[in-house]
């Protein structure tokens, strides 16, 4: 018998403002189960970073209440929730200050006030597992901007954090390093972790993240799986988000007899199967 | 302008329009009276005078306003030092060695008030004259241009270092930093933070040097030329010589007056 | 006639603190030819070393950057090497990619006019290109504005517009959409779109926005450690999908359909842009 995941995050009737006549987050409610990668989109200013930083602490409900793991965080501090809720910056270059690769990793490791043995050895690992051990002794701030990135998401995650939140992590990243990432965050799912990341790249998320969450004006217009939210095109076009390129052909070649819902090349190809067969020109 | 136009209140007065130099050399002149001005009656004045051209410059109630709350904490405390340390004043009871000057204290708040003055003063330039006014200002009085654009660069960038601290601080709470203690702890405690922004200044600078570059910034042999003007006009004329007969006269009724 | 921008064997390393170690060469004999009026796009994995390439065509590498240079780039006749970069920022205008990082004047015009200042244009000229730089890019009337209220995507147009304004020959953009939102991204492209269609001005773009390059590019350059691997049109870049994905490099999502389709339907697709494939897949289905 198949058991319910837990509930990693739950958030209810979320209201937030900077100042009082001007909400930023309006009346948000969610629910993320453990192990679940979900992607967040929305315009800019639409809330996706005010939300996401209400998540760890960093701001704090106007009103509404955040549980993490069904206990309201209201009364943790931000340092309580590192350990649990790792949060990845849109900029690097914001969290790197170490002279070694290798302490930058630590860091997170020593604020979790663990014995020297635990801190190294995580390290190590961490290092292994990212493929750092090149960089180990080097100075980050002196690498380059992809191996920066690469370097800010490990130290993060180095501190196992069982909530992992990820802002835009793929802006200026090549298409190899942005494969490795996805796939490292998949892992990472699987292990019984939740994600969300903050991204603007539909085509990353119709090919690799299932479930997604669109906000406008501090509303969450919608949540759920990602196919279903790609079928939304007005909801999308609100949002300014363009669809990925697979999706703007098939919709084009809607006369022709494709389905309009296909996200993904090889859904493509398997209609293209059909309809060539259909056709009799295969 | 180079205080923000919701502070400064967005007007365009004879005042914004006088040229940036009229209004050097009235904060330079009145400057120089405040500092060598002893008589309160004078101060006073002059004070009032402040009030009137802010008034005459459409700056609002409320920017002035905290203009002096800025300044109260030490208009209060400088008079205060000033009355129980003034040597010969009345003990304040028998055993004696607390004294409070009368006269100290006077003396104490002319000194506040002279530094209202002197903050006001400069301040009225600020709110009435545009960065790149200022700039063409220095320019025109044979400063070089380099300097002028590291003025304007800093007012610039300014507030980008505060939202940076501010992004910095919370990529680094969010690694389980905790800003906690006082003093040299608390500044051993914040190092990360700190190093990051002198990281990503660092960087910023290189970035911007490498624009200014190409934008042909530094070009010897090429005499720079200036989208804006500024002329003194006739009115610049008559600012300026009232600016010296006024301040003239102020301190020749110093020297006179007691 | 001659190209606009030749680069010939040209290597390059940066300064290095160990003097005993090797150099660490970002490029090796790098050759490379543009003309005049093409649209080269150069794409390549994350620090290969895309941006230093734009820094060496306007001279601050080397002058600026120090380091061993060996080869030689010619930009418009002139050797990067001996003329004075004001000199060659007049033929080769670049914008980077953080606008935060370009401009910093009190507004739009100050902004714009800046270069112009610089090279000692006289005044009523300036007032002429400063406004014709903003129509181009549809700031007509931002003047005025403060830069803190501008969006990034019009922060990016206002940088474009002062390298507009002081008319090079080669517009060089380090990936002007990277920091970008989507709705500046698509201002910014559309811009570049028209400065193309409308101005047949020369550019070099580098990004890594694949789908937007197999449009509008003439040429694309993929850069690999310190090399060109490879260069031709997109059709022909784009469809070798195996060795652009070795390079670690992305290529327009309908190529990966086509490298899909020929695997399973040996049909021989070759497009690389959203209608090249609409026809291509279009009269495929109705050959029966």
């Amino acid at each position: 018998m198949a058991t319910l995941p837990q509930i990693a995050l739950q958030v209810k009737n979320l209201h937030f403002a900077y100042k009082p006549d001007n909400p930023v987050l309006k009346g948000i409610s969610l629910t993320l189960p453990e192990g679940s990668f979900t992607a967040i989109i929305g315009q800019n200013g639409s809330g996706k970073t005010t939300l996401a930083k209400q998540l760890n602490g960093l701001l704090r409900p106007t009103a509404g209440q955040v549980y993490l793991y069904n206990t309201d965080i209201q009364h943790c501090s931000i340092s309580d929730l590192s350990g649990t809720v790792g949060y990845v910056f849109q900029n690097p270059d914001h969290q790197i200050f170490s002279p070694t690769t290798r302490q930058e990793i630590a860091f997170g490791l020593k604020n979790l006030r663990l014995s020297k043995q635990e801190v190294d050895l995580q390290t190590q690992n961490v290092l292994a597992a990212f493929h750092l051990n090149a960089y180990a002794d080097l100075q980050p701030a002196t690498l380059s901007y992809g191996l920066r990135r690469k370097i800010s998401i490990a130290a993060v995650m180095a501190t196992s954090p069982k909530v992992l939140i990820l802002d835009e992590p793929t802006i200026g990243l090549d298409w190899r390093s942005t494969m490795e990432l996805i796939g490292l965050l998949k892992q990472y799912c699987q292990q019984g972790n939740t994600i969300l990341l903050i991204t603007h790249d539909l085509r990353l998320i119709a090919d690799h993240i299932p479930h997604c969450m669109l906000l406008h004006s501090g509303q969450l217009l919608a949540f759920g799986e990602t196919r279903t939210i790609f079928q939304d095109v007005e909801i999308l076009h609100q949002a300014h988000l363009a669809l990925p390129q697979i999706n703007q052909l098939a919709r084009r070649l809607s006369s022709a007899g494709v389905r309009p819902d296909i996200l993904t090349v090889e859904e493509f190809c398997d209609e293209y199967r059909k309809l060539a067969l259909k056709r009799q020109v295969l | 302008m180079i205080i923000s136009e919701s502070l400064s209140g967005n007007q365009d007065t004879w005042i914004h329009e006088a040229d940036p130099r009229v209004k050097m050399l009235f904060v330079a002149a009145f400057w120089a009276v405040l500092l060598i001005n002893d008589n309160p009656v004078i101060l006073l004045g002059v004070l009032l005078f402040l009030h009137l051209l802010y008034g005459l410059a459409g700056i609002p109630g409320s920017s002035i306003l905290a203009i002096w709350k800025a300044l109260l904490p030490i208009s209060l405390l400088i008079p205060t030092l000033w009355a129980f340390f003034y040597p010969g004043g009345t003990p304040l009871w028998d055993s004696g060695w607390i004294t409070f000057s009368i006269p100290g204290f006077l003396y104490g708040l002319m000194i506040a008030g002279r530094l209202v003055a002197l903050a006001l003063t400069v301040l009225l330039f600020l709110y009435t004259t545009g960065v790149d006014e200022m700039v063409l200002g220095l320019v025109k009085l044979r400063v070089p241009y380099e300097w002028g654009l590291v003025i304007s660069m800093a007012l610039h960038y300014i507030p980008a270092f505060q939202s940076l601290y501010r992004s910095i601080l919370e990529a680094q709470q969010a690694r389980g930093l905790r800003v906690e203690g006082n003093g040299l702890h608390r500044a051993k405690v914040m190092m990360p933070v700190f190093v990051a922004m002198v990281i990503s200044i660092l960087r910023l600078a290189d970035q911007l040097a490498k624009s200014l570059e190409s934008r042909a910034f530094g070009a010897s042999g090429i005499q720079r030329t200036f989208l804006k003007e500024i002329r003194f006009g006739f009115a610049d004329y008559v600012y300026a010589a009232l600016i010296a007969a006024i301040s003239f006269s102020l301190l020749y009724l110093n020297f006179n007056l007691k | 006639m001659a190209p606009i921008l030749t680069i010939e064997k040209f290597s390059y390393a940066y300064p290095s603190i160990d003097i005993s170690k090797e150099p660490q060469w970002v490029f090796q004999d790098l050759t490379l030819d543009v003309e005049e009026g093409e649209f080269v796009s150069v794409m390549g994995p994350t620090g290969v070393g895309k941006t230093t390439l734009c820094l060496a065509l306007n001279g601050i590498v080397p002058q600026s950057t120090g380091g061993i240079i060996r080869g030689d780039i010619w930009v418009d006749g002139l050797n990067t090497k001996s003329h004075p970069i004001s000199k060659l920022a007049q033929r080769v205008g670049m914008v980077f990619q953080d606008p935060d990082a370009q401009l910093f004047q009190v507004n739009v015009e100050a902004e714009v006019a800046f270069g112009l200042e610089n090279l000692g244009v006289p005044r009523d000229e300036i007032r002429k290109r400063v406004d014709w730089a903003l129509s181009v890019v549809h700031l007509q009337g931002f003047d005025l504005t403060p830069l803190s209220y501008l969006s990034g995507g019009q922060k990016q147009r206002v940088a474009i517009a002062a390298i507009l304004a002081m008319r090079p020959k080669i517009l060089v953009l380090d990936e002007p959409t990277t920091n970008l939102d989507p709705v500046g991204k698509e201002e910014i492209l559309a811009g570049i779109k028209e400065l193309r269609h409308n101005h047949g001005t020369t550019v070099i773009f580098v990004s890594h926005e694949s789908e937007f390059i197999a449009e509008l590019s003439d040429r694309v350059v993929i850069l690999d450690q310190g090399q060109v691997a490879m260069a031709g049109s997109p059709e022909s870049v784009f469809s070798q999908l195996r060795a652009l994905h070795d390079i670690g490099v992305s290529a327009p999502q309908v190529t990966e359909l086509a490298d899909c389709l020929n695997r399973e339907f040996g049909q021989g697709f070759s497009f690389c842009t959203l209608d090249l494939a609409d026809r291509a897949i279009r009269s495929s289905l109705m050959a029966a």
